[in-house]
């Protein structure tokens, strides 16, 4: 396989709160290939916003990178090193805050985020916010940017772009606003896109007439995408390769089809099966047990135990790094449950435990209590 | 303006709703309404009405869950609202166990307020953060008199565990507790007063896949062990499939189509209901993705298109009588049309226009010179008055903007009633309502009326 475009390695993005270090992000790497879409998938609380801002370097305080290795095209993004004293420090060819903000942010990586009203500033004009953006970016004349800025509202299916581009975002609907907000993120043609849940507010027929837009585009720019969601839909409807976030770690990693039809781990088919079908009439679903534990005091051992139907006693021991699940050494599918062959750590051996999902029906609660999202 | 509706009646129902109307002012304040005109007499008032819910029949029996489904800005939400008189209706009634709940006013009205709950979307804006679960859970029953204060505690302990909470949390401000937990607690405070009817709106958006599960098999459960009947509001078609008995499609204020469950999901009938459910993404990768979308927004309810209101983005609009174009040619037009109205393309051509949307099929005889003129137009760059033509003479004279369609046909799964809002089913129909009369200025926005139909 080629270079990735953007290589994220053992990556750990930390919150210092008054509480305790909220370990929002513990060490995930994933690779994005050009022309790639990229699926970033998981439960409210599992990392995926956390781990995408810690791509672009935007995490503030409290939050905190503390470790890892994030490459972007040949360049450190992020990335740390111990100076003589043991203590850690940003390597040297790190970006700078300034390189970070003029050259990657919104030319190299662009990222669309969920709530396009938030994005986009109610006192302006559409069309002068993307005007704006690609003047400053592109190093264009007003009246050209503008031009620029037409021909790319019309190509997202924005109608009578002209006239639209004196308007403000609240004459906007949800599904034009989002529209808009990807006309944005396209316009300076940047080679990876980062999309946060941008189709989560919308309704299905806008979330299709989206979903098969940024497909074409994507085949006409070939811009690679980080996509995040919640919904498995959407990921096998629109992503390559595909993966699933539990608790701040990547549990499972594979291609879109192997995920679906050859799920590794128990919490991806829990999540599978969960969904109610809009295809066949189901008499009964068959939910996960619980609530995700907090990212404060994540369980020990394996994260998903305490809701995992097939947890044993060694999986409250092992903490499992993902491995290779299909043998060869492409390594185009990880899981991390010890049940497979590939952990060899006597699960079989190992008696089962009493968790919420095999102790018959709970609300979920965890010992703590007041648990937060 | 006459009835137009499902043409069913069933005196057992617990609820039946008769055409149904909630409109809101556009404006509001002592100028609402006031334009100002180059001409005598300078100024003028005009007040636009936002149709919100327009004309809606519908019933639901004791202990079915009724699905309601469409998209978001369609009025699911203010009909649920207006079934419960929360919102006072502009026109129409609502017989509840055979009360005419738009008539009711003051006392009667709260004490039939009893029988009917409701639960809301967003789980954290539904519960005061400031009193605890417990009192939360009781405050409808206090307000009804039920019981005295110990019964009403035991009461509130009981319905948390019922509805899968645990009954210590009685002390725990609603902060302590996960969105699914709280959607728990306003299943429960719901419960409280023994209801006969919950109207759930959108319960169980706001909530992760996993969670959403777990709560929908709770709302099934309770339904069982109290006779409880829903009315179930949700713009994911899988959950509604899920969950419901019956499913009502509703598109801009009215409801297009109505049958049970497995016949609206097997066998729709209603171009809107087969783009919605064409449009549900499937978590299946092998499943080729969804095929034809709906084009453009849908309309303002304060104009809404005469006729079908679904017409301006139907695939399948029915040719106007007075011409004989092959389907092909009527299919290009409408297309052409819309593009026209979207203002879509740059190009005034004729011939690049002709090659891009007639390749294969090209209006001939009236239709053909009405082309031509429109085309024209084009490039002479008068993009309004080619609108004009194609709109007036094409897009309105067709059946679908003249008639409102209302027609009821056979089920083919099961023996439910099937009623279709579609002009498509008027050679199946076993009952129509259909009214010509409503429709005469087919008004929208920026262009002329036509005369009214003959």
């Amino acid at each position: 396989m080629s270079e990735p475009l953007l290589s994220v390695r053992d990556l750990k993005t930390q919150f210092f709160t008054e509480d305790g270090t909220v370990r929002a992000v513990d060490g995930i790497s994933f690779d994005v290939h050009e022309g790639e879409i990229v699926g970033l998938v998981g439960e409210s609380g599992a990392g995926k916003s956390v781990a995408t801002s810690s791509i672009l370097r935007l995490v503030d305080s409290p939050g905190e990178i503390v470790g890892g290795e994030i490459k972007f095209k040949g360049e450190t993004i992020f990335g740390l090193e111990e100076d003589g004293g043991g203590e850690l420090r940003p390597r040297d060819e790190m970006l700078t805050e300034e390189e970070m903000r003029k050259r990657i942010r919104g030319r190299e990586i662009a990222i669309i985020f969920q709530d396009p009203m938030e994005s986009l500033n109610p006192v302006f004009t559409v069309g002068g916010q993307l005007r704006e953006f690609i003047e400053i970016n592109r190093d264009l004349g007003t009246d050209e940017a503008k031009g620029e800025a037409i021909d790319i509202l019309r190509e997202v299916g924005i109608p009578a772009p002209e006239s639209r581009y004196d308007e403000y975002p609240h004459q906007f609907s949800g599904g034009m606003r989002q529209r808009v907000l990807i006309a944005m993120a396209l316009a300076c043609q940047p080679d990876l896109i980062i999309a946060d849940e941008p189709t989560t507010a919308l309704d299905v027929t806008v979330e299709g007439e989206i979903l098969e837009m940024v497909k074409d585009l994507q085949e006409k720019y070939d811009t690679s995408f980080i996509w995040v969601t919640h919904d498995m839909s959407v990921v096998a409807e629109i992503c390559d390769r595909v993966n699933v976030m539990y608790l701040g770690e990547v549990i499972e990693q594979a291609e879109v089809d192997d995920l679906f039809y050859d799920t590794k781990h128990p919490y991806t088919s829990a999540l599978l099966d969960s969904m109610p079908r809009p295809d066949e009439t189901v008499d009964e679903l068959r939910p996960i047990k619980g609530v995700m534990p907090e990212a404060i005091d994540p369980p020990s051992g394996c994260r998903f135990h305490s809701r995992c139907p097939e947890a044993r006693e060694v999986c409250r021991e092992v903490h499992p790094e993902p491995r290779e699940m299909s043998g060869d050494a492409e390594g185009t599918h990880t899981a991390a449950c010890v049940k497979h062959d590939a952990f060899d750590i006597g699960y079989d051996t190992s008696p089962p435990i009493d968790t919420e999902a095999t102790g018959g029906f709970s609300a979920g609660f965890t010992e703590t209590g007041g648990e937060a999202e | 303006m006459t009835k137009v509706g499902p043409p069913e009646s069933d005196p057992e129902a617990l609820l039946q709703v008769r055409n149904l109307k909630k409109h809101f002012d556009n404006e509001s304040g002592l100028l609402a309404g006031v334009q100002l005109d180059d001409e005598f007499p300078y100024v003028s008032r005009s007040t636009s009405d936002v149709r919100a819910v327009d004309g809606v029949d519908f019933d639901i029996k004791e202990g079915e869950t009724l699905g309601l489904v469409g998209e978001s800005g369609c009025g699911k939400s203010t009909l649920a609202r207006t079934v419960l008189r929360l919102l006072e209706p502009t026109e129409g009634s609502v017989y509840f166990q055979g009360k005419d709940l738009a008539s009711l006013s003051g006392e009667p009205l709260r004490r039939m307020r009893k029988n009917m709950q409701m639960i809301f979307q967003d789980p954290q804006s539904s519960l005061d953060p400031r009193m605890k679960v417990g009192p939360i859970v009781e405050e409808p029953m206090k307000a009804h008199g039920m019981l005295d204060e110990e019964g009403r505690e035991a009461r509130a302990k009981e319905l948390l565990e019922k509805v899968g909470l645990d009954p210590q949390h009685y002390n725990r401000y609603p902060h302590a507790f996960s969105g699914g937990q709280r959607q728990r607690v306003n299943l429960a405070r719901a419960l409280s007063v023994n209801p006969d009817f919950i109207v759930c709106d959108e319960p169980v958006s706001a909530l992760d896949v996993s969670i959403q599960a777990q709560v929908l098999n709770t709302m099934e459960e309770l339904q069982e062990e109290f006779d409880l009947t829903y009315l179930f509001i949700a713009h994911d078609l899988s959950v509604i499939r899920h969950i419901s008995d019956r499913v009502a499609v509703m598109y801009l204020g009215n409801i297009v189509e109505l049958a049970d469950k497995e016949e609206l999901f097997e066998n729709p009938q209603h171009p809107y209901t087969q783009a919605l459910l064409d449009a549900i993404p499937v978590p299946d990768p092998r499943s080729g993705g969804r095929t034809a979308l709906l084009s453009g927004d849908v309309p303002s309810p304060i104009d809404p298109p005469s006729g079908c209101r679904f017409r301006t983005r139907c695939p399948k609009v029915i040719q106007p009588e007075e011409y004989d174009m092959s389907d092909g040619a009527w299919r290009n037009l409408v297309e052409f049309q819309r593009a026209v109205e979207r203002r879509a393309f740059e190009e005034t051509d004729p011939d690049v226009l002709r090659s891009r949307y007639f390749q294969d099929a090209v209006p001939s005889g009236d239709a053909g010179t009405l082309l031509d003129e429109a085309l024209g137009h084009i490039e002479r760059d008068k993009f309004e008055d080619a609108e004009r033509i194609l709109v007036e003479r094409f897009a309105d004279q067709s059946v679908c903007a003249t008639a409102r369609p209302a027609y009821e046909i056979e089920s083919e799964i099961g023996d439910g009633r099937h009623y279709s809002a579609c002009h498509l089913r008027r050679d199946e129909a076993v009952a129509t309502a259909v009214d010509e009369a409503t429709v005469g200025g087919a008004a929208r926005p920026g262009t002329e009326a036509p005369e009214a139909d003959d």
